[in-house]
């Protein structure tokens, strides 16, 4: 059984836990370097994902580390590197977008070299249609299926890095998926585009079967 | 009627993905420019903002 007396120690306790600052034992700078350094893959391809220029990405990973590292005892080592550094380098992109740094949205040669895939013959062409589909969301779509549907975020850690909220990011996911389907199924202007090659196909075959054809009449002319 | 059991939009968004992670593995799993080494080995002489520590 409780009793009064015991009921106040308690709720005093919760009063002191609560108004005694949390304290934040930082990295040793050796762990936090090694740390950051594992997630330099990870804010590439995010960046990459963001500008849709590889050496813009990498420019804005520099950034990211510099910030990061200056800012490293913030950091709470009970909490993701990845998740906290896409966070700066989301704000590094949006700060450089308003610098207008970033003014052409796709490079379809870096797309092509970046994105080419060795395991499968037909993955490179589909990667680059994927990688341009994206390139045509809005950038609210793109950041959110990036962060949920590549970089395996859950819809409340992508929430937090984009500052929005969570059913604002399963909104933005759902409509980037919708829209990525319908692009990539033809019903959009990457799948128009595909069309367009598959009908350049079909018509460069009719015109070499009528080369063949013109060769053969020639051939029964002479 | 023998039908295979599985919705075609759902494949078709399983596809997409799937495409999706390639697209951002590949990234990932290419190699860093040495710029980012240099930065690492830099970092040590960067002192962190007073007040920050």
């Amino acid at each position: 059984m409780t009793t009064n007396q015991d009921q106040t120690t308690q709720h005093e306790a919760v009063e002191v836990e609560a108004t005694v600052p949390e304290v934040i034992v930082p990295l040793d700078d050796a762990t936090f370097k090694q740390r950051l350094a594992a997630t330099i893959p990870h804010l590439r391809a995010f960046g990459y994902s963001l500008c849709g220029k590889m050496d813009l990405a990498d420019d804005l990973v520099q950034d990211t580390m510099l910030k990061a590292w200056a800012a490293r005892a913030r950091f709470r080592p009970d909490t993701s590197m990845r998740a906290w550094t896409f966070v700066i380098l989301r704000n590094c992109y949006i700060s450089q977008m308003r610098r207008n740094k970033f003014t052409a949205p796709y490079d379809e040669g870096v797309a092509e070299r970046t994105l080419t895939s060795n395991s499968d013959q037909q993955a490179p062409l589909h990667l680059e249609d994927v990688r341009m589909a994206l390139m045509q969301l809005g950038e609210d779509q793109r950041e959110a299926i990036i962060l949920v549907g590549a970089g395996g975020f859950s819809y409340e850690e992508a929430a937090e890095i984009c500052d929005c909220a969570v059913g604002t990011m399963k909104s933005r996911v759902s409509r980037a998926r919708a829209a990525l389907l319908a692009m990539l199924d033809g019903d959009s202007p990457i799948g128009t585009r595909r069309q367009r090659n598959s009908a350049d196909e079909a018509m460069s075959d009719i015109l070499g079967t009528l080369d063949r054809l013109s060769e053969g009449v020639t051939a029964l002319a002479a | 009627m023998h039908t295979s059991g599985f919705d075609p939009l759902v494949m078709r968004q399983a596809r997409i993905g799937r495409s999706l992670r390639e697209a951002y593995d590949c990234v990932t799993g290419s190699p860093l420019p040495d710029q980012f080494e240099s930065l690492l080995n830099e970092l040590d002489k960067i002192s962190a903002p007073v007040g920050s520590r």
